[in-house]
């Protein structure tokens, strides 16, 4: 039974690591780490098993929330934030969602949204739109101010959050807070740069070495156990 | 065991990060060229526990869930409509447009196309024309005893009859803007039809405000960067080799499975 669990959060793991390296080159993705526990296994009553067994269970998902390396792409749309913040992005249902994928676009009518075309929020919550009657492309300050031409188009909404490790990832780079309040980032965004995936490849792949010999040895302890077992009938059944 | 499908999906989003980089490698060469990009997003999470679930009747709460991820998919493959180099060819039919804007084309469908290449040549009739032999709009055509014939920055068009001192004005060329030149959908042969994502076009003449001016003499290289595209791709081929690498793993972790005794 220990070794089944075992072989059970192994598999899992090695989900978590299938989905790091599919994402090795997604703009702005984080990292995961499936982090366990010993548990203890008490039996119906510790008078009849004073032994005190052990054995592992997965109780949450570590996030490596480093700064992804940035790649200069020299598009006047894509922007990352240096530290730790989150742009706000209008999600499905009109609530605000997160983001650290700066690879953004415009819409026919010069609104600025993400690439699956989601609004892309200012620091007061609204949607941006971009007057490009002028034509130049728009200038993209380190606060995250947005001038055309020289006139204030809004400032990007970058946030962060006392417990960043509470967000949960809803897919399409996006980030869920579950109502946690949140605080106007005061870092640097920087335009015409892109934050790459900050999952680390050699680490990933150890681990799946790691991962696939333990899985191994798992199943080797439980034809141990198997064969003691039958050795245990035989040799009583014998006697 | 869902890290194959994982795993699959890390393979096919870069079989087709490969095939983008592999169709700007293709188009090194092409006149106005403009390089494209691949960009990822993860997919759906299924939550094994959520984050800020409660953990206990008093009150506390999850500091952190189990999320598994299931892979990663293409959201879109964006142009970078960055301004590509000059060449000087001294054929006075090809335009190099220094600037935003694109020459209007009449397509044979009667269809408006817009393009970059301003490769430009006269038919037989006398019609300045793309290379396709499409004429361009506003259309414009040169006499046949115009010896030499000039286009000024703003796109005035002038030829030198001969036996005239002074040229003749044959007409202005004009340049259309989009709000979102990125939401032009590409049609081939050098040619991007309007959509909804590009928004209308604006026609001005070159020079105006918001709109590039134009370089008799020269072309628009393409913008794409062959160090850029070749370390592209080989960050993509060995993305690709490290998902091989997990269904490896994972059929190897099956394999233990069924030997199970």
């Amino acid at each position: 039974m220990l070794g089944l669990q075992t072989q059970r959060v192994l598999q899992r793991r090695l989900d978590v690591a299938a989905n790091n390296l599919a994402n090795v080159n997604t703009a702005g993705f984080k990292a995961d780490d499936l982090i366990t526990e010993e548990a203890d296994h008490t039996g119906a009553s510790a008078d009849v098993d004073p032994t005190d067994i052990r054995f592992v269970r997965d109780i949450g998902l570590g996030r490596d929330m480093s700064q992804g390396e940035i790649a200069h792409t020299g598009n006047p749309l894509d922007v990352a934030i240096e530290g730790s913040g989150f742009f706000m992005v209008q999600g499905p249902n009109g609530q605000t969602m997160y983001t650290r994928d700066g690879a953004f676009h415009l819409t026919g009518e010069g609104q600025l949204v993400t690439a699956d075309g989601r609004p892309v929020l200012n620091s007061g919550g609204a949607p941006i739109t971009i007057e490009s009657d002028t034509g130049e492309s728009p200038q993209i300050g380190r606060d995250g101010a947005i001038t055309v031409a020289g006139n204030e188009a809004g400032r990007l909404g970058v946030v962060t959050f006392a417990a960043p490790g509470a967000l949960s990832k809803v897919g399409d780079n996006l980030w869920d807070a579950h109502g946690q309040a949140s605080q106007q980032f005061e870092g640097v965004v920087e335009q015409g740069a892109l934050e790459g995936s900050n999952v680390r490849p050699v680490i990933e792949i150890t681990r799946l070495i790691e991962i696939s010999r333990a899985y191994q040895s798992a199943a080797q302890f439980v034809a141990n156990a198997d064969s003691l077992r039958q050795r245990a009938i035989q040799t009583l059944g014998q006697a | 065991m869902r890290a194959l499908s994982i795993a699959a999906s890390g393979m096919q989003a870069q079989q087709m990060n490969v095939d983008v980089i592999s169709h700007n490698i293709a188009n090194m060469n092409t006149t106005g060229y403009k390089r494209q990009r691949a960009e990822f997003e993860d997919m759906l999470y299924q939550n094994v526990e959520r984050p800020g679930a409660t953990s206990s009747s008093n009150g506390t709460v999850l500091p952190m869930g189990i999320q598994l991820g299931s892979g990663v998919r293409a959201d879109a493959v964006g142009r970078i409509t960055e301004q590509g180099g000059m060449s000087q060819t001294g054929n006075a039919y090809d335009l190099a447009i220094d600037g935003r804007g694109y020459i209007q084309v009449t397509l044979p469908s009667g269809q408006t196309g817009y393009t970059r290449a301003g490769n430009l040549a006269v038919n037989a009739d006398g019609q300045i024309v793309t290379a396709d032999g499409y004429p361009i709009e506003p259309a414009i055509t040169v006499p046949q005893e115009a010896t030499a014939v000039q286009v000024s920055r703003d796109g005035i068009v002038e030829a030198t009859l001969t036996g005239q001192t002074a040229p003749q004005q044959l007409g202005q060329l004009e340049l259309a803007t989009f709000v979102n030149p990125q939401g032009l959908e590409a049609i081939g042969d050098n040619l991007y039809l309007e959509t909804p994502a590009s928004g209308q076009p604006n026609t001005a003449t070159p020079g105006s405000p918001g709109v590039g001016t134009l370089m008799q003499g020269y072309l628009e290289l393409s913008n794409v960067n062959a160090v850029e595209e070749i370390s592209s791709l080989i960050v993509a081929q060995r993305a690709y080799e490290m998902n091989a690498r997990v269904i490896t793993a994972a059929d190897e972790m099956l394999q233990t499975t069924t030997q199970v005794r």
